[in-house]
């Protein structure tokens, strides 16, 4: 069977990645470049006779590298040779921008490689109207050109057998980037340094400085022009754009969307209608999961043998997995939203009119978006960080992101408040609780603001941050595309978060479930001690000794010392490291920990009204810790999902950090001097 | 002049794109010497510009525009 290498390439956000996906399927591993945490993707698939194997390297716009992912790209293709020389390059152009892949693609060409052009997102570029002459492109660039489209599987065959084909016309490059008499100088160094590649030359003399006598300045300007001609030369052969499908509603539409008052305006109102769809259309599908899993754990709890194992899948496994898909409706309606926003081409309108407010805490236009996902989930809203180009903006918004109240804070906050304010309480017609919860919303919106304000002063600007942004025509949103991304991104959530709440929950259920002697000698002390009482009353008291003395217990009685002055005791301590897993696991530890029984009437908001702390012997939950506790779960990053979707993102152990250092110790100042103060 | 300090709705020829970090991007863009410029609108204080230059709109930050001369 013969061998052929081939290296994926193209500009970031052209669906290189589902390309990759679609051809080698689960035949891939990532593995690191030696020096730099850039994924290096190697995939294998099989074609005819041919076994393929593919690298997919990271997206990149100028052979001038701007960041270290552009960096690392440039330098692989400047050094193809050896033992891991790339037979044949897929350039992979979006169909619905080609202009500016076409640009990146005749550098390419004009370093030497065998390329195939694999024009992606062929089926939206035809929805808008954008129709292209593939066999003109064929010609003037030497290669075979392949429409596909990645997301649907569209012409994937077609690349696989064009990888096999010998290229039409591989010309050799004309120097078109250069006047004549730059050309001259350029062809005697050529020659002088037994070069093959006269682009290669180019770069060396302008990125090398090899050639001490030539204006660099002047010869990479001069290559960006001739260049930007010759590629607008073959755009308007290349590329029809059916006007029928365009219509200037767009620019009727953008007098208001972009205006300097109604289109802020009119923004704000999309918020909340997203908000409040977030927030009331999920109550349902959250109320019918719930009904679900119960009957799901009361099925079999009661159908399965009695015995640790049935506990371990009906009080571990099943809360675990409810944990996880309670959060699903939620995700999805968010992602249906920015699915409506970003076909519509609403999204870059918001983009240009928040930069500017953006980039006074040092983040861009385009964190907008995240950010309001954070408001759902951290995880995603990471996730979506991806389209901030500039390294800093990007890390930025990533730290800030999990200081935005988010939907897992949200039970908390509610057994917290309705402690700590009566829920007749009116001002006007609005409840006090509501407007406490809305400080808290604001209260994260300040705090997001202030933390990234100071970032902007900590974190240095390697790269210069730019901000070019095309602003497309209005669009119909295509049904399809748009389920696809909600799928696609409730898909990444489930995964992302999902493995660890899942596994976070069965470790503290272990943990909780297990313990020294005394925990072992629950059942006799209890049936000797308190021979007067029900059966019930006693399970009720001995599951919360259990707890007590279980490997939880213990933990959180280690801790208590660091939290007694923010004044917790050593119950709201389990419940605080139980809160990793994910914050609204607090809720459910409550009710375990202060032994609330399903058959007494007290609601858990009465039974920990009533709670003394044993080390003040006043009530546990006054005003001053209730107000310390909000302050802790505002600030503080209990989230396992959050933190490993940093470290996926960031891929720095050093960030991952940090943000979780500063959240805490803001976390643990703010509630201590909160508490310190009311108490 | 600038195009940071284009009034909106005017067409301009674009004389220069001075040496800066992003020049090769904004050339990418189509923003080279010689090409029409129209500014649409501008977000407000001092925000990014909203050019049409060819068939395509793109929005750019004051900063950037500041490197790019009209006549």
């Amino acid at each position: 069977m013969s061998k052929l290498r081939v290296a994926l390439i193209g500009n970031p956000n052209v669906g290189k990645t589902t390309l990759f996906n679609r051809l080698c399927g689960v035949n891939q591993k990532t593995g690191n470049y030696p020096g730099v945490t850039v994924d290096k993707k190697i995939g294998k698939f099989k074609h005819l006779d041919f076994q393929i194997e593919v690298t997919d390297l990271p997206g990149f716009d100028s052979i001038y590298p701007k960041s270290l992912d552009e960096e690392l790209v440039v330098d692989y293709l400047k050094n193809n040779s050896g033992k891991n020389k790339v037979d044949k390059v897929v350039f992979v152009a979006d169909g619905t921008n080609i202009k500016k892949n076409l640009y990146l693609l005749s550098q390419i060409k004009d370093l030497g490689y065998d390329i195939v052009l694999a024009i992606n997102m062929i089926d939206v570029a035809k929805r808008k109207g954008i129709i292209i002459d593939t066999e003109y492109l064929s010609k003037e660039f030497g290669i075979h050109v392949v429409k596909i489209s990645a997301r649907k599987g569209e012409g994937v065959d077609e690349l696989k057998s064009a990888l096999l084909l010998k290229s039409p016309n591989a010309r050799a490059d004309d120097l078109k980037y250069l006047k004549p008499e730059n050309r001259k100088v350029l062809e005697q160094f050529v020659s002088s340094t037994n070069s093959t590649n006269s682009f290669k030359s180019f770069l060396r003399i302008t990125q090398e400085n090899a050639l001490p006598e030539v204006n660099i300045k002047k010869w990479k300007s001069e290559e960006a022009i001739l260049r930007y001609q010759y590629v607008r030369k073959v755009l308007d052969n290349a590329i029809t754009i059916d006007k029928s499908l365009a219509t200037d509603t767009t620019s009727k539409l953008d007098k208001i969307l972009m205006h300097k008052v109604w289109g802020y305006l009119i923004f704000l109102v999309v918020l909340l209608v997203i908000f409040q769809s977030v927030f009331s259309l999920s109550a349902y599908p959250m109320g019918w999961i719930e009904t679900g899993f119960s009957w799901i754990h009361d099925t079999l709890a009661s159908k399965l043998p009695p015995g640790s194992f049935t506990n371990f899948i009906t009080e571990g496994l099943i809360p675990g997995l409810e944990g996880v898909v309670i959060f699903i409706p939620q995700i999805a309606i968010l992602f249906f939203f920015f699915a409506l926003l970003d076909e519509s081409g609403y999204m870059n309108r918001i983009i240009f009119l928040m930069d500017r407010l953006m980039q006074k805490v040092g983040m861009s236009g385009k964190s907008v978006v995240p950010l309001i996902s954070s408001f759902a989930c951290a995880v995603p809203a990471i996730m979506a960080t991806r389209t901030i180009e500039n390294k800093r903006e990007r890390l930025i918004t990533i730290l800030v992101a999990p200081l935005l109240t988010c939907s897992a804070r949200l039970p908390v906050y509610t057994i917290l408040i309705g402690l700590l304010v009566p829920n007749d309480k009116l001002i006007g017609f609005v409840s006090l609780q509501a407007i406490v919860l809305l400080g808290m919303y604001l209260l994260g919106v300040i705090t997001s603001a202030l933390a990234a304000l100071v970032f902007k002063y900590i974190i240095k600007n390697k790269y210069r941050s730019f901000f070019i942004t095309e602003i497309p025509r209005y669009l119909l949103p295509n049904f399809k595309n748009m389920l696809f991304t909600i799928w696609e991104n409730t898909k990444a959530f489930v995964w992302n978060a999902g493995k660890i709440i899942v596994a976070a929950s069965i470790i503290l259920y272990v943990l909780g479930t297990n313990g020294g002697t005394k925990y072992n000698q629950a059942d006799e002390l209890f049936s000797a001690e308190y021979p007067s009482l029900s059966i019930s009353e006693i399970d009720t008291k001995k599951s919360a000794y259990k707890l007590e003395n279980s490997y939880l217990g213990m933990m959180g009685k280690s801790i208590e010392p660091a939290i007694i002055p923010l004044g917790y005791d050593w119950k709201v301590g389990i419940a605080l490291i139980s809160s990793i897993a994910a914050r609204e696991v607090f809720v459910g530890t409550m009710s375990i920990i202060y032994s609330i029984d399903s058959e007494e009437d007290l609601t858990i908001m009465q039974k920990l009204d009533k709670e003394i702390n044993a080390n003040t012997g006043k009530r546990t939950f006054n005003f001053a810790t209730c107000i310390s506790l909000l302050l802790f779960y505002a600030f503080a990053l209990q989230c396992m999902s959050t933190i490993a979707v940093t470290y996926k993102e960031t891929k720095s152990l050093k960030w991952t950090s940090i943000q979780f250092l500063y959240m805490t110790v803001l976390a643990y100042v703010v509630s201590l001097i909160a508490y310190q103060l009311l108490s | 002049m600038k195009l940071s300090d284009c009034k909106i709705k005017t067409v301009s020829k674009i004389l220069e794109v001075l040496e800066s970090d992003f020049d090769s991007k904004l050339m990418e863009y189509g923003i080279v010497p010689g090409a029409n410029i129209t500014v649409l609108n501008r977000a407000p204080f001092n925000g990014p510009i909203y050019i049409a230059i060819g068939s395509q709109k793109i929005a750019i930050r004051k900063e950037e525009a500041s490197y790019i001369m009209l006549s």
